[in-house]
């Protein structure tokens, strides 16, 4: 959905809640100006991504300070293994959040996704399973009548009515628990991550 | 147990758009898919080369050229973004399916509001826009060689020849694809003779290239219903 003048008040009260991606050419400030002053419920969607990591903070605070009060931090799935975080960088990422959460406490939520798996081990989380529950906690139901135990995974089932939704779900733990094929997975060991140069690198000193 | 349902509209992540719009008869549909692209190249190297420096914005042109109202400063317009400097960006494609043409592009958030006014001032008429697709739209054909009579084929439709041309083996329904679902292979129904399938496909103008340029050498109807 485009945020253009006259939207919300057209869609006001018809919506859960808006979640507003943040990019670095998406004039995200502004948009979260608009929906604060709209009384908007909303939240943003930050993925972080190596490059991102220095501003982390930085951006979190401003975002609370325009009038965000949900902020999601969001793990990259994908093939593009420059955007990744790994294992490494994410045990001193999970000990700034940790700290960041403590300090924003009352003033914005910071949520994790369910994709950072143990890499957020240091954070206090509100489960604390060690599997992101996919297929078996939440599934995702497509327009083409298919299951997918995450929006992410490679494996379609096909339905046709929701008692074939629920005989799935039952009947059908082992598929829908596997990992996704994609790189950043949680369930894949080492998240499905090639080991970077540097790390080869630094074991053999 | 309890069971919550969230009902998920896609934002500008990875989107698609598209546009359809339906004409009085194919040939039409075609020269209006081939001067859209011409525009849509055209515009696409105004954009990135910075040509709007030193030119006038062709879809200006355009619209000028065909009467059409251009508002530069539309909010809803948007143009597909490079992802690099260096590298121009595929622009938006046209293609005519009969008397059908659709505009589309697999990322971004929607395309100037122009191109819907030309299929107006060319006698056509918009029939559906999906903005920020987030998965691979998916395509429902309907491939019908009508009765010729009451109860009677048509001999001259050789609609089994057609199914093997979509299912060959480097056919659209064999490449390209996301997923596919053949639903009728050549049955004989109520309206004649049918050929129905649905699939997502990697590629959509790609792939809907190869369809089109198969189901035009028969004479066949051609229904197709589009999906987020």
């Amino acid at each position: 959905m485009q945020l253009v003048p006259g939207r919300l008040e057209s869609i006001e009260g018809k919506y859960g809640q808006l979640r507003l991606s943040l990019y670095d050419n998406n004039d995200w400030r502004n948009k979260v100006k608009e929906l604060v002053t709209a009384r908007a419920s909303f939240g943003i969607n930050y993925l972080v991504t190596p490059e991102r990591l220095p501003s982390l903070e930085g951006t979190v605070l401003e975002m609370a300070s325009l009038g965000c009060r949900d902020v999601l931090l969001l793990s990259y799935n994908g093939p593009d293994l420059a955007l990744h975080i790994y294992p490494e960088q994410a045990a001193q990422l999970a000990k700034r959040i940790a700290a960041l959460a403590k300090a924003m406490d009352r003033q914005c939520q910071i949520k994790l996704d369910v994709c950072w798996g143990t890499r957020m081990a240091g954070v206090p989380r509100l489960f604390d399973s060690q599997d992101c529950g996919a297929g078996r906690d939440f599934m995702v139901l497509t327009s083409d009548k298919k299951i997918q135990p995450c929006s992410f995974h490679d494996t379609f089932i096909p339905f046709e009515n929701a008692t074939d939704i629920m005989n799935i779900w039952r009947n059908s733990q082992k598929i829908l628990g596997q990992p996704a094929a994609l790189p950043g997975c949680a369930r894949t060991a080492g998240f499905g991550l090639t080991p970077r140069v540097e790390q080869t690198t630094i074991g053999a000193k | 147990m309890k069971i919550k349902v969230w009902q998920a509209y896609a934002s500008n992540n990875s989107g698609s758009y598209t546009i359809i719009g339906r004409f009085p008869d194919a040939q039409l549909a075609q020269q209006v898919a081939c001067d859209l692209n011409q525009l849509l190249e055209k515009y696409n190297e105004w954009v990135f080369f910075d040509k709007w420096k030193t030119e006038k914005s062709p879809l200006e042109e355009f619209a000028h050229q065909h009467n059409l109202h251009f508002d530069p400063s539309n909010d809803e317009d948007d143009w597909p973004m490079a992802f690099s400097d260096d590298v121009l960006p595929e622009p938006p494609r046209a293609i005519a399916l009969r008397d059908k043409v659709l505009i589309h592009h697999q990322y971004t958030i929607s395309l100037p509001a122009m191109l819907g006014q030309y299929f107006y001032a060319r006698g056509g008429r918009v029939r559906e826009e999906i903005t920020m697709a987030e998965k691979p739209l998916l395509a429902k054909f309907e491939i019908v060689a009508p009765f010729e009579a009451v109860r009677s084929l048509r001999r001259d439709v050789d609609m089994k020849g057609l199914a093997e041309e979509l299912m060959a083996e480097d056919g659209p329904l064999k490449t390209g694809l996301v997923s596919q679902t053949i639903v009728e292979l050549v049955k004989t129904g109520f309206q004649g003779q049918t050929i129905k399938f649905e699939a997502r496909f990697t590629d959509l103008i790609k792939s809907f290239s190869k369809i089109s340029e198969i189901v035009n050498k028969y004479e066949v109807q051609l229904y197709l219903r589009l999906i987020a």
